[in-house]
């Protein structure tokens, strides 16, 4: 039953390297194993020096997220035999951020995110007696129960293309939080959150491109996407998009298209043998962008 | 080596640790909290079936007291289980205040009907072991992650500072007065000294000291250890919480709220074997019963497939059922057991879980040393006696821990900050530098789990004094080879290497005085049951035992328990 395979690990001391680099490690590898008894069987037996975080060991502290064959999610629930690639396992460290030691990474800038978008209950309670508790609908919960079970593993913020272009996007896991408490009908503080995440053009929602990545690597499977998604539309409904992203609308409800064509992109299509294309494309986009709030 | 200065600081950022900290910093205290883990990484995060309290104008104050009274095997002192159950409403109206968004009555219904309009304003109830009255309040299956949570984030709000991932090696004592602790920045590797009026332990339990456990690998007994070290007594230390269902091979905690869903438990020939040790309760017996059903059935040969473990069976709850009130616990057996409770039964069988015992506190979390406070698992009140009930540990540490940091933000007040023993950060350096320069024969790892093995197999659910005496000649041999350990030195930046060093420390303190103690009580009572000593032993054991260190030797004492209004009866289920 026992097999082994070989852990290709990324290191990197502080004091001593200048650059990561790589280890490989044999691992006595037993049905049901996962690459986090993998990490602690290296520590154990090969290489005591070998740093990463770990606590619960059942997938619910966050703490032990890495990256492993290059996708980010906590190393405690993924099974050995699950990641197994041409009789080799890679494990580096989350992508985006600064690394401490090994697979220890610095996520002070994550935790900071978090903490700007007010999550907390702003109902101005704070009581220790007295049973005035808010009725909430079941439809409230819904979306706080869709959100809440974020374990802060960073997998998201890792795999982001968007902080991997810009470190000072608010990223999304912060976005999901806003998301759980914008959805409580407890919470006052309303705008305020909303406007933290707004205000920072650049680095705020807007600069998410929707690539999916952060929905991939969670391991609750929150739906990030559609968090982020609903803030940009709600913005976009009260006519608060950035200024290039109000053109491209006003375009698609003028003609149908992103982006208005000229006489240089009609002649290429016609020289690259497209068949060309109706003049004005708005009538046929008409219905889904009323539908979707865009068109009023 | 810096020297930084607080009113009150507590070590340990779990529950507890953070709802004593608002406190003393809502009371106007300058606090701060040294934790070794980022506290959202505290083990409160894993506790998952809920938290009890009489919210139900059905349910009554008088029935939580008896069933936690019971439930310690009339151990617990009456005086505090009161205040525990007297209090336990507004602590969850205040939960829910600070943001938690309790499971609701009709919530499921209104979800799978897809009807949204209806308002929902009853916080849900499920049963739980050992009590008369759905009392427990949850948030799915995952109540201490959604509680943890709530926690930290009114942290944020109140603007609490954390020094994160700081290990504490000791507590600074002088003249009998606590004047801080030295904490070591595992990002950095540099000791600091944090001074300050008031220490407040909020470190958790030791489930670390045995093999099989659903306790964090970071549970290690770190406050127990330093507060044992400086004279501080620790009460109760034999009575150790075996959980029922921990999932088999690992051992990670499989909620009792599957339990009070209606799950069943039955063993190799298909029988729902609680009947025979039961049968009032069955499957929701107090948890000391269960175990103990569990490994008899387990030990006799009716484990499943003839392997050491018993199945869990939530089959017959249903699809939807599962998915509303415990979908985590579906997820866990997919991942860690690659079994599906929607199809098929969960492996399981009893895992260290819990300390009853801990450093013994007055109602306000002050301890028998000045300035230093305890709260949450780390201490011992004493409100859980000799078995907690299921849904009374978190709600202890937001109980006590409110009620421990409003103590030592008054205790604060018109105190001198006190003087620390000259040159404690250097002697400290001076320790650890050894440590780090240790090159002997014996390994870290390797000693840890000739502990862990030890101590389940022979100061476990099961305890004969042969066993027992074999299992503390192991710790104490142990800890003479632990003289002789190997470290590979090199850097101080995320040594975790030198952490597990230090942490095993504490696992041999705390294991030398659990089963010196166990050794000592020749009575069983709620988890602590002698196969030598079966029955309890009211005559000469009706008290709580307390061990301190003197020198290379511990020294046991007693003291009474405090008995109000609910005398000691024969416990049946």
């Amino acid at each position: 039953m026992a097999s082994e395979v070989t852990f290709r690990v990324q290191r990197f001391d502080p004091k001593t390297d200048r650059e990561p680099r790589f280890k490989e490690y044999r691992v006595r590898n037993e049905p049901g194993m996962t690459v986090l008894d993998g990490l602690l069987q290296i520590k154990a037996e090969t290489d005591p020096t070998l740093s990463f975080r770990r606590s619960c060991r059942s997938g619910i502290c966050g703490s032990c997220a890495v990256r492993i064959n290059g996708s980010s999610r906590p190393c405690c629930n993924a099974q050995i035999n699950d990641n197994i690639v041409g009789g080799r396992l890679l494990v580096e460290p989350l992508a985006n951020f600064d690394i401490i030691k090994d697979l220890v990474v610095n996520l002070d800038a994550f935790w900071g995110k978090i903490r700007q978008v007010h999550p907390w209950n702003e109902s101005g309670e704070f009581r220790h007696t007295g049973k005035a508790l808010m009725e909430v609908t079941a439809d409230d919960l819904s979306e706080i129960r869709k959100t809440e079970g974020c374990i802060f593993c960073a997998s998201c913020h890792s795999d982001c293309e968007a902080l991997r272009s810009n470190r000072d996007f608010v990223g999304p896991a912060a976005i999901v939080r806003a998301y759980r408490f914008m959805h409580d009908p407890r919470d006052r503080l309303g705008n305020k959150r909303l406007d933290e995440l707004k205000a920072r053009t650049g680095i705020g929602v807007w600069l998410c491109a929707i690539c999916g990545n952060c929905g991939e690597s969670c391991p609750k499977l929150i739906p990030t996407n559609e968090c982020i998604a609903s803030f940009k539309n709600s913005w976009f409904s009260e006519n608060k998009a950035p200024d290039g992203l109000k053109t491209t609308a006003e375009n698609l409800e003028k003609m149908g298209r992103v982006y208005e064509l000229d006489e240089f992109a009609l002649r290429m299509r016609e020289k690259l043998g497209l068949p060309p294309l109706t003049p004005n494309n708005a009538p046929k986009l008409e219905p889904i962008l009323k539908k979707k709030g865009v068109a009023k | 080596m810096t020297v930084f200065t607080h009113d009150v600081v507590i070590v340990g950022a779990g529950l507890a640790g953070m709802r004593a900290a608002i406190e003393a910093s809502r009371q106007g205290a300058d606090v701060a909290i040294v934790s070794k883990l980022h506290p959202v990484r505290s083990h409160s995060v894993a506790a998952q079936g809920g938290i009890n309290a009489v919210i139900n104008p059905e349910d009554t104050i008088k029935d939580h007291e008896f069933d936690t009274v019971k439930g310690s095997d009339y151990l617990g002192d009456q005086d505090r289980i009161e205040v525990l159950i007297a209090e336990a409403p507004m602590n969850i109206y205040e939960l829910e205040h600070m943001g938690a968004a309790f499971s609701m009555v009709g919530e499921g219904e209104a979800l799978a009907q897809r009807h949204f309009e209806g308002r929902l304003g009853t916080i849900d109830q499920r049963p739980f072991g050992g009590q008369n009255f759905p009392r427990t309040c949850f948030i799915q299956d995952r109540t201490g992650q959604a509680l943890l949570h709530t926690m930290y984030e009114n942290l944020l709000r109140q603007g609490v500072m954390v020094y994160e991932e700081y290990y504490t090696t000791r507590l600074v004592v002088k003249d009998g007065v606590v004047g801080g602790v030295v904490a070591l920045d595992q990002r950095t590797g540099e000791l600091h000294l944090f001074r300050a009026k008031a220490v407040l332990l909020a470190t958790g339990g030791y489930g670390r000291v045995f093999s099989v456990t659903s306790n964090a690998m970071d549970v290690t007994g770190d406050g127990m250890a330093m507060a044992f070290r400086e004279g501080v007594p620790l009460e109760d230390m034999e009575f150790v919480q075996f959980h029922p269902t921990g999932l088999y091979p690992t051992g990670i905690l499989v909620t009792e709220g599957a339990r009070g869903e209606g799950a069943y438990i039955v063993n190799g020939k298909g029988e729902r074997f609680m009947s025979r040790y039961a049968a009032g309760k069955m499957e929701l017996a107090p948890r000391d019963v269960v175990a103990r059903a569990i490994q008899t059935e387990i030990e006799e040969g009716r484990g499943v497939k003839g392997r050491p473990y018993v199945d869990l069976d939530l089959r017959h709850l249903g699809c939807a059922k599962i998915q509303e009130r415990l979908p985590q616990i579906r997820e866990l057996g997919i991942n860690f057991a690659a079994v599906d409770c929607l199809t098929q039964p969960l492996p399981i069988r009893p895992t260290a879980h819990y300390s009853m015992g801990g450093v013994p506190t007055d109602v306000n979390g002050a301890s028998t040393l000045k300035g230093l406070f305890a709260a949450g698992e780390c201490s011992c009140i004493s409100v859980h006696g000799a078995n907690r009930l299921g849904g009374n540990s978190l709600l202890e540490t937001v109980v006590f821990g409110r009620r421990a940091g409003m103590a030592a933000a008054a205790f604060v007040k018109g105190t001198a900050l006190p003087e620390v023993p000259a040159g404690v950060l250097e002697t400290e350096k001076k320790r650890i530098g050894a440590l780090l320069d240790a090159r002997g024969p014996e390994s870290v790892p390797r000693i840890r789990e000739e502990l862990q093995t030890v101590m389940f197999d022979k100061v476990g659910i099961y305890r004969t004094e042969g066993p027992m005496k074999e299992a503390l000649a192991k710790a104490r041999e142990l800890k003479k080879r632990y003289k002789d350990i190997h470290l590979s030195g090199g850097s101080l930046v995320f040594n975790t290497e030198l952490i597990e060093a230090l942490e095993l420390q504490s696992l041999l303190e705390v294991a030398e005085v659990i089963a010196l103690c166990a050794i000592n009580r020749t009575e069983s009572r709620g988890s602590h049951f002698r196969r030598d000593f079966p029955k309890r032993d009211d005559q000469n054991w009706l008290k709580h035992t307390l061990a301190r260190r003197k020198g290379d030797d511990i020294v046991l004492d007693y003291k009474p328990v405090a008995i109000t209004k609910y005398p000691p009866q024969e416990r049946k289920y």
